[in-house]
């Protein structure tokens, strides 16, 4: 449906209701703050719908469109950081940026699991969000971020000891 | 570490499932036409971005023409016989501005006209 042109409005109507959802949080589990999720979101679609020509059908769709929203993602990451600074220092900005959109009555829980992610180098907290969240197998990371399997799982178990860790500190 | 098997994938964002379903419809509205717009208006805009890069050339085109025409040109010999009978008919006004000293040229550039004294008759 979306590779006609006539139908491509329908189609893409009914992807972003099956998908939309998906996108929004894994956009936002990456930007952290919901005006950048939003943005980005924004981004995605409008990246979807005019670059669907160039979905030669290979892989699979939903592939294609999480590699466009981690892409776009990354790249609002990339705009808040300073000249040569790496968005894996952004750590304490996205954590101030969570505990601000967080309201007060939040699960204390919850709100240190989502700190020790914000620990995580970017790849990492990628790997670990892609896998544990959304369910994706290793070969479907491996084609969104275009990193092989073996690298992914030592990202994914890094950063489970990572978060256990860091949990285990702070737990009270 | 029981606590946090308990909160399984939940996160502490408070967006509702049908907040997140407006923001989606809103964005996929913005995305079609967006994309819309990228596709209609080219077709209008072309010829109008021909014209005004044409336009755009021309002014160029115009201005280094001027610029062109502006410069000292090399003259031919009835120019050149006509500026040295200019030179010749000299009055006596160049002889007195030929023959001031430095200093009497820097007080005639200083002149100003209020100083002029008025004439009582």
């Amino acid at each position: 449906m979306l590779a006609d042109p006539q139908r491509r409005e329908e189609g893409f109507r009914r992807l972003m209701r099956d998908y939309g959802d998906r996108l929004y949080w894994h956009i936002r589990r990456i930007v952290v703050g919901h005006d950048d999720a939003e943005d980005v979101l924004q981004e995605t679609c409008i990246k979807i719908l005019t670059g669907i020509d160039s979905f030669r059908g290979e892989g699979k769709l939903t592939t294609w469109i999480y590699s466009i929203a981690t892409r776009e993602a990354l790249q609002s990451l990339r705009r808040q950081t300073h000249l040569f600074q790496s968005i894996d220092a952004l750590g304490s900005v996205l954590t101030n940026k969570m505990e601000a959109e967080t309201p007060l009555d939040a699960n204390a829980a919850e709100v240190l699991f989502q700190k020790a992610l914000l620990t995580l180098p970017t790849q990492q907290r990628l790997a670990f969000n892609m896998r544990y969240y959304d369910e994706l197998s290793y070969d479907e990371i491996a084609r969104i971020t275009g990193k092989n399997v073996s690298t992914l799982k030592v990202n994914y178990h890094l950063a489970t000891e990572k978060i256990k860790k860091y949990l285990k500190q702070h737990e009270q | 570490m029981k606590e946090f098997e308990n909160i399984q994938k939940r996160m502490p964002y408070r967006e509702s499932d049908d907040y997140v379903k407006q923001l989606i419809d809103h964005a996929t509205d913005q995305a079609i036409n967006k994309a819309a717009e990228a596709r209609q208006p080219r077709a209008k805009t072309r010829p109008l971005r021909w014209m005004a890069a044409a336009a755009a050339v021309a002014a160029v085109m115009a201005l280094a023409g001027i610029a062109y025409n502006s410069q000292p040109t090399a003259y031919d010999s009835d120019t050149l016989t006509a500026m040295a009978d200019y030179n010749d008919d000299r009055g006596p006004i160049d002889d007195f501005l030929d023959n001031l000293t430095d200093e009497e040229a820097q007080l005639l550039a200083y002149y100003e006209i209020e100083e002029i004294p008025e004439i009582e008759n």
